[in-house]
């Protein structure tokens, strides 16, 4: 599960979530007792449908500004990690 | 809140010494409420919103110094959600709510603590350290907005802002005494809140009192098309009359008052509810089956959402980034490892594997159709009752180290907040009595989608009748 959400976590992190994670999961189960047969699931609260736009350009930030919490920048890009392999 | 705004027509105080004094006593207090200080620029601000004044601008929020909870954008001020992954992240943009604020001249005072990106009910998972609460410092102010209570609590700001997504407005404004709203779900932007769980986060108002958490709250709500869960409805000016209960149905729910509940909490809460019945309102016993399962569908749709929504902390574009290694895969997961605390992890892990192939169906699909099933519950109720009342949270403040190793138990203290999360109704706590220790007690009001107007009425002849919001630590 730590490998799927992007975290290391160490020898001890595990036993601890393993021994937190297996109560609330436990916990969570008494949900199995609710008859939901045909109850539609809640997506969201008010009555919304989807809310579109015009598909207009607008002002938006600049890329000094865009950059300036950066942790690498290369020029006007981020700077990242190689992707895909050299050769 | 109020009264200094009149002071400041009087003349008695201008906004600039206000918040010079403000900013001493910040520094000198070690509650720990704030993060961050707007300092230089908030003295700037104060110095504009007295020219106004003399000018003869009559806006009540004009010069008044606001607190604002560290997960809501502010342009050049640091935001960060007090998480290492954020400690040096300093917005290029104003959330919807703090251009709001400018616009009618409030003053900035600084970014406040919170737990780490809006997770606990503590305010002990900040990477900043705890915040004490002002009424014994030994004990929690609650959370995740406890930085924010505990400076309106401790008169380190006129009024904040802080955010709810399960109690965490309701709940420290409880524990700290003062008066905190959860608005209805879409009536204020969430344009510029970090976002903990889509669906669920609101920002809220945080006061001494019902009125003032009505002033800040006319001036944040209203549609904003940059949030597209924002309701586009026109609101009009919120009265600061107080209700005529005469005549007003409370429902008092059965499973707010049972086993759980300390019998000092449950003492304050039911003076309170006869205190509204003396003042003419009828109770009525309401019935809401479903919402025993509130906290167990919590924490399925608020850490799924949490998941996806912190997938964004990747180390490319803002935050901490660990640069040792070359490989993506290592970097994401080393800079995410050192970047989350604790309680970021566990809830960022039980979201992955409520949302994971084989077990969606059995958590979180179910989740969301006991969450449809929680907020029929309350439909079926108002047609009973005009607005519910019942205890915020089942205890008073607790050691600042009381429960650190029991995530499951600080969970089952958000039994009585969750529920109104989960149907998107507002609701609000404030102060109804001391417990057996002396702390605070809150009471919480709920009512329909829309009718936020109508429990900060009540509040506000409660209020008229008690002096528990008037008392500080």
């Amino acid at each position: 599960m730590a490998r799927l959400a992007r975290l290391r976590v160490n020898k001890d992190e595990v036993a601890r979530f393993c021994r937190d994670l297996s109560s609330v999961l436990a916990y969570m189960d008494m949900l199995r007792e609710v008859d939901t047969g045909d109850v539609e699931a809640t997506v969201h609260v008010q009555a919304l449908v989807n809310v579109y736009r015009e598909d207009a350009p607008g002002p938006s930030l600049d890329v000094g500004e865009a950059l300036r919490n950066a942790p690498r920048v290369h020029g006007n890009a981020f700077e990242v990690p190689l992707v895909m392999d050299e050769d | 809140m109020l009264d200094t705004a009149r002071k400041f027509r009087k003349e008695d105080i201008s906004p600039l010494s206000h918040v010079e004094a403000l900013l001493d006593r910040i520094r000198q207090s070690d509650l720990n409420a704030y993060v961050t200080l707007n300092g230089d620029n908030a003295l700037v601000d104060a110095k504009a919103a007295a020219q106004s004044i003399d000018r003869g601008d009559e806006d009540l929020l004009a010069g008044l110094a606001i607190a604002v909870k560290d997960n809501i954008s502010t342009r050049n001020l640091r935001t960060t959600c007090s998480s290492n992954m954020l400690r040096f992240f300093v917005p290029p943009y104003d959330a919807h709510v703090i251009g709001l604020l400018r616009e009618r001249g409030a003053v900035i005072l600084g970014k406040t603590n919170m737990d780490e990106f809006a997770m606990g009910s503590t305010t002990t998972t900040s990477a900043f350290g705890p915040t004490k609460n002002p009424w014994d410092v030994t004990k929690t102010p609650g959370g995740s907005s406890g930085g924010s209570a505990a400076a309106v609590a401790a008169g380190l700001c006129d009024g904040a802002l802080g955010s709810d997504t399960g109690g965490s407005v309701r709940q420290p404004a409880s524990f700290c005494g003062i008066t905190g709203l959860k608005p209805t779900y879409g009536s204020v932007s969430r344009y510029g809140l970090v976002a903990f769980a889509s669906s669920l986060d609101q920002i809220g108002p945080m006061g001494r009192s019902a009125r003032d958490v009505a002033v800040l709250f006319d001036a944040i709500r209203g549609h904003d098309p940059r949030d597209s869960t924002s309701i586009p409805k026109r609101y009009g000016r919120i009265s600061l009359d107080g209700l005529d209960l005469r005549g007003v149905r409370i429902g008092v729910p059965d499973p707010f008052f049972s086993e759980g509940l300390s019998r000092d909490v449950e003492r304050s809460v039911r003076f309170a509810i006869a205190l509204f019945a003396e003042l003419g309102a009828e109770t009525v016993a309401i019935d809401l089956p479903h919402i025993r399962y509130g906290v167990a569908v919590y924490y399925i749709v608020a850490t799924a959402e949490a998941s996806s929504n912190l997938a964004r902390y990747d180390g490319v574009r803002y935050g901490l980034r660990d640069t040792e290694n070359a490989d993506l895969f290592e970097m994401y997961c080393e800079t995410r490892a050192q970047g989350f605390g604790e309680e970021v992890k566990r809830r960022i892990m039980l979201g992955t594997y409520a949302l994971s192939a084989g077990y969606y169906d059995a958590y979180y699909r179910k989740a969301s159709q006991v969450r449809t099933l929680i907020a029929e519950d309350f439909r079926r109720a108002f047609k009973q009752c005009d607005m519910i009342a019942g205890p915020t949270v089942p205890v008073t403040a607790f050691g600042l180290d009381e429960m650190v190793d029991d995530p499951l138990g600080v969970y089952l203290l958000d039994t009585y907040t969750i529920p109104a999360s989960l149907a998107g109704i507002p609701a609000l706590s404030i102060p109804c009595g001391f417990g057996d220790s002396g702390l605070p007690v809150g009471l919480q009001l709920m009512a329909p989608a829309f009718m936020d107007e109508l429990i900060l009425g009540a509040a506000m002849t409660f209020q008229d009748r008690t002096r528990f919001h008037e008392v500080r630590p």
